[in-house]
């Protein structure tokens, strides 16, 4: 059952900023709902006013960048981004996680920038959004400003954004590799991933140019394998090459440990996902 | 007239589905009389603990708040739950309060009651309610629940021990030295809850005025409740009414009586007129509410070389939590008796201890304790198998019962089936020789895959109740109204299986009437004065022919009636259609049933009352079978399991509606791949549940399992005028027990004779890394 709550669903950009300014703590922002909606009816958050933002215009569109980027706005689904021809055609690492999130309702409500803000550590889209650099563009009073998808998300549930600012999109920047592909295990239950990782790859000359791997499910947030990727530069993209460098990927950081999984588990399946997408993106060299 | 009733045939559902599939079912939490108030329970935190004090005041002050109760206020209206009757023998039953008075004694247990004008109200007052527990050492292993100097659960039984029983036959001894080997091995099967989609809630309503008790509770078993809530609430039976409304699915979890049913009655009672309301959140329902036990033992085979055992034996003990469940039919020593499953063997012993923890009250979830049986023999045979290098078919085929009726060493009677045509009919089906083959050559490519299989003999409907313990029975009314319409009043319900549909027509059958001229009333104590109710797999086998039994009385009366009318006797009346004839002369059935009713034409001495109830007692339990091929592919990385292949076939007796068999077999082998790979509910070390929404407790889901091959081979029973056998838990069983041996085939070439369930991810990837010494890659 919800908490009473005050529902606003403002037209423009300018008028939800000024009720963020306004109610600040006390506003909770609605898009697809669900990690808000099940967490109000929990009694875990219970704001004193809802701001609905699908009534404004402008959010649910995917936007190509002249270079080859994209803007994907603050209400495009999952679903919208599984099967949009423009996703998949410049960014079909983001693609290829939409269509993996959750089950067929959860992809036609949930949206791409609720789940970043939601950031939940399980969430499968990090490990992508770090692997393509992508950018959290925020609006507030005091104007708009882009930052890394590493910096926003600070920890489990937390971000950098400030009370009276709201997120209205996310850029992906143009892909500069085809050979990318997300690899996660699930959590039996919930779905969420376990662990997952997504690598995408640009290979040169035969040999590997340049590589980013973003990790998934395993951290308070996620993160970047910046070592491994130094290593792969100059090497073959061979299937299966990389084992001995795929060896306690997460170690060093404060591992997940609960009931489905203990932390040295999740550590070894953080290993298995990286060895894995590297594979797949590999192997789809050339297709 | 057009076409009587058959009692077989395609069903279509159609007296419950439309009502349930377009969400116009009315269950507990639909409920909404004026004026009702809402319970929220404040649960003890701790595993066990001493309570010091609960602090009321700032919570009876919150808005919206019109009581908070604890143990001290509902004493002044009730007494604990305690068992009604003669207890099973060497069974001990703690009376269970409906609030706990000074002790807590498992993580979940309500402790007080706020009661508000609304959900939200109520919550939020119990976050001002002070409870000051003190934690004591508790029993959460219920292996150290038998060990010298640990705490009791139940100070006043000076023990741990709930009930005991040994069920043997033959000289288990004697086969163990006669054995060329004997082979051991401990196993486990860890508690969990059932998680039906519907919780549980409770509606009740004291009227002053009459002195009486009105309750609405999801329930499997209204009788059952209304004695024991009479017995607590110090009421006599007459004066409480039971009603049930939609029951969205039980297992086991909602039999029997439990404090929370209690407090809302007690409650009701001081705060009358207004009726007053509790809806089990998800989180009590999975984290708090009546659980399956769990049971862990020695399983000891002994065989001969050439693979036919000589003896089994198994001796367990099971965690039954802080209270023996107050249930109708408790019957452990059940499951003892289905220890040589399908097989026959000379000597075999089952005894088990049922021990007290400090974990929540525990029950025969997904049939009556009988499956358990089944699956310690089924893991036998595979054992075997793997010891002796035979296939684990053949090991089945050696041992079998050639041929039926055949009593067990343990002395459980099976009257009809074939179980070598159903071995037959599964290898045929499933292919068995080719997935074999198949399996070996993937194994050689480096696969983890494997074969299981299961034969599984369950408990359908029990009886005769002089040997069950408990009541075996069921009551019939079947009522015929003055226009013809019928009316079909029984004490059990249904949980979304479609009994409604089957009784309907089976009382339409005898009557000889359309289907659709019966409805099926709401189980209801007041319509049906006597019941026992719906678990097992007794509905149709033992209610439906309570029903049959009363719609075929009902029908020689209205013959009577048609007699005197037609002037003629009794064994000149035939049915034409729904009419009554004899000779030329006729009566139809609508007229007949007014005349009946106006009276004027009856003979002196016949009652106008066109009713007829019928109590059917089985005079021995039936057994439904169940063999299952699973074939499972195990990712040796990550340790996930995926179950590729699943056939089935069965023999539950005569199936009045495949179609309404087929669903519950299919949602039977979805919870079997899901007790086998899934369902646990994994307590802390402190006794916390760990489980509490289902982003932490794991279902089947459609993308999980994988097409099934399903097929019947029935063989009617003799122990009921309807030749089911009932459905049960039996397909259930046989589909877990056939993934628990396929994951175990799958991991063989490791070295692995044994996996307990759940089957978990990191649980086989531990596994194959300890058996292979490396990373597990």
């Amino acid at each position: 059952m919800l908490p009473a709550f005050e529902y606003r669903s403002p037209l423009s950009v300018e008028e939800a900023l000024e009720l963020l300014a306004k109610y600040r703590e006390d506003v909770k922002v609605l898009a697809g709902g669900h990690s808000l909606i099940p967490a109000m009816k929990q009694g875990e958050v219970c704001p004193k006013v809802l701001l609905d933002l699908r009534r404004m215009a402008g959010l649910s569109a995917i936007d190509p960048f002249e270079d080859g980027g994209l803007r994907i706005g603050a209400l495009v689904t999952h679903r919208d981004l599984e099967i949009s021809e423009l996703a998949r055609g410049r960014s079909p690492l983001l693609a290829e996680v939409a269509s993996q999130v959750g089950d067929a309702q959860v992809r036609n409500f949930g949206t791409l920038v609720g789940s970043v803000c939601q950031a939940d550590p399980a969430s499968d889209y990090p490990a992508a959004l770090l692997a393509l650099e992508a950018q959290v563009v925020v609006a507030s009073p005091r104007g708009e400003r882009s930052v890394p998808v590493e910096g926003f998300i600070q920890g489990a549930f937390e971000t950098a954004l400030e009370p009276d600012e709201l997120v209205l999109a996310i850029d992906v920047p143009r892909s500069w590799a085809r050979t990318a592909a997300y690899v996660r295990v699930r959590h039996v239950a919930s779905g969420f991933a376990l662990a997952g990782v997504a690598a995408q790859i640009l290979v040169e000359d035969g040999r590997i140019a340049s590589a980013r791997i973003g990790v998934t499910g395993v951290a308070e947030r996620a993160f970047r394998l910046a070592v491994i990727e130094e290593q792969l530069l100059g090497r073959e993209p061979l299937p299966g090459a990389f084992a001995e460098m795929i060896r306690g990927v997460a170690l060093g950081r404060e591992i997940l440990s609960d009931g489905a999984a203990s932390a040295e588990y999740r550590s070894h399946l953080a290993d298995v996902c990286t060895a894995r997408a590297l594979r797949k993106a590999i192997s789809r060299i050339g297709v | 007239m057009s076409t009587n009733a058959r009692i077989e045939g395609e069903s279509t559902g159609l007296e419950e589905g439309p009502r349930l599939v377009s969400g116009c079912g009315l269950f507990i939490a639909d409920l909404r009389p004026p004026e009702v108030l809402h319970v929220h329970l404040v649960r003890s935190l701790e595993a066990h603990a001493r309570i010091r004090s609960i602090e009321t005041p700032a919570a009876s002050a919150s808005p919206g708040v019109v009581g908070v109760f604890t143990h001290t206020e509902l004493a002044f209206v009730c007494d604990p739950l305690e068992w009604i009757g003669p207890l099973p023998p060497n069974t001990r039953c703690p009376p269970r309060p409906a609030l706990a008075q000074w002790e807590a004694r498992f993580a979940g247990e309500p402790l007080a009651a706020v009661v508000a004008e609304s959900v939200a109200e109520a919550r939020k007052a119990a976050e001002g309610l002070e409870v000051n527990l003190e934690p004591l050492p508790g029993i959460l292993e219920p292996e150290s629940a038998l060990l010298q100097r640990v705490p009791c659960v139940h100070v006043s039984l000076g023990g741990n021990v709930a009930y005991q029983f040994v069920v043997s036959g033959g000289d288990t001894e004697e086969g163990f030295r006669k054995a060329d080997r004997v082979l051991t091995h401990r196993i486990a099967r860890p508690r969990y809850h059932p998680a039906p989609l519907e919780t549980r809630g409770v509606v009740a309503r004291w009227l002053e005025s009459e002195k009486r008790l009105e309750v609405w509770s999801s329930t499997e078993s209204p009788h059952f409740l209304r004695a024991q809530l009479a017995g607590a609430m110090r009421l006599p039976q007459s004066a409480v009414r039971v009603f049930t409304p939609d029951v969205g699915g039980a297992f086991g979890s909602k039999l029997g009586a439990t404090p929370e049913e209690l407090v809302v009655c007690a409650i009701a009672r001081i705060v009358a007129p207004r009726p007053v309301q509790w809806i089990e959140t998800r989180e009590e329902s999975l984290a708090f509410s009546t659980q399956a036990r769990a049971t862990s033992g020695e399983l000891k085979v002994g065989v001969r070389e050439d693979g036919r055992l000589l003896s089994i034996s198994y001796d367990g003990i099971d965690d039954v939590g802080a209270y023996l469940p107050i249930v109708p039919g408790h019957n452990p020593s059940a499951e003892g008796t289905l220890l040589c499953g399908a097989y026959q063997i000379p000597a075999a012993r089952m005894a088990v201890t049922a021990v007290f923890t400090n974990n929540p009250p525990a029950t025969s979830c997904h049939g009556a304790g009988a499956c358990g049986a089944g699956y310690i023999i089924e893991r036998a045979m595979d054992l075997v198998a793997a010891a002796l290098e035979l296939d684990c078919v053949e090991v089945r085929r050696l041992n079998l019962f050639r041929e039926l009726p055949a009593t067990t060493v343990t002395r459980a009677r099976y009257d009809s089936g074939d179980f070598s045509r159903l071995v037959d009919r599964a290898v045929e089906r499933s292919q068995y020789a080719v997935l074999r083959h198949e399996t070996s050559s993937r194994r050689r490519k480096g696969e983890l895959v494997g074969l299981g299989v299961a034969l599984l003999v369950g408990i359908g409907a029990q009886g005769p109740s002089r040997e069950t313990g408990g009541p075996a029975w069921e009551a019939a009314t079947v009522h015929v109204s003055a226009d013809g319409s019928a009316e079909v009043f029984t004490g059990g319900l249904a949980c979304g299986e479609g009994h409604e549909t089957v009784l309907a027509r089976i009382a339409a059958h005898a009557l000889g009437v359309k289907a659709d001229a019966v409805r099926v009333g709401r189980a209801d104590t007041q319509t049906m004065r006597a019941g026992v109710g719906s678990f097992g797999g007794r509905s149709i086998a033992t209610t439906g022919s309570a029903v049959l039994g009363a719609a075929r009385a009902l029908e020689r009366r209205l013959r009577g009636v048609a007699a005197g009318i037609l002037c003629t006797s009794v064994e000149y009346v035939d049915r034409d259609g729904a009419d009554f004839v004899s000779g030329s002369r006729r009566v139809s059935y609508r007229d007949l049933c007014l005349l009946a009713h106006g009276a004027s034409q009856l003979e002196p001495g016949s009652s106008p009352l066109l009713e007829e109830t019928f109590v059917f007692e089985p005079q021995g339990s039936t057994h439904p079978i169940s063999i299952h091929v699973a074939q499972v592919v195990i990712d040796s990385e990550t340790g996930e399991v995926s179950v590729e292949r699943c056939c089935n076939v069965r023999d539950l007796g005569r199936e009045l509606d495949p179609a309404l068999v087929e669903a519950q077999v299919r949602g039977g082998i979805a919870l079997g791949i899901e007790l086998a790979l899934l369902a646990g509910s994994p307590r802390g070390d402190d006794g916390q549940p760990l489980q509490r929404t289902f982003m932490e407790r794991p279902v089947s889901r459609a993308q999980g399992v994988p097409r099934f091959d399903i097929s019947s081979l029935p063989t009617p029973t003799t122990l009921n005028p309807l030749g089911a056998k009932g459905l049960g838990d039996t397909v259930t069983m046989a589909a877990f027990a056939s993934v628990m041996n396929a994951v175990v085939d799958a991991l063989r070439p490791l070295g692995v004779l044994h996996v307990d369930p759940p089957a978990t991810p990191e649980k086989i990837w531990r596994i194959v890394r300890s058996c292979r010494g490396t990373g597990g890659a």
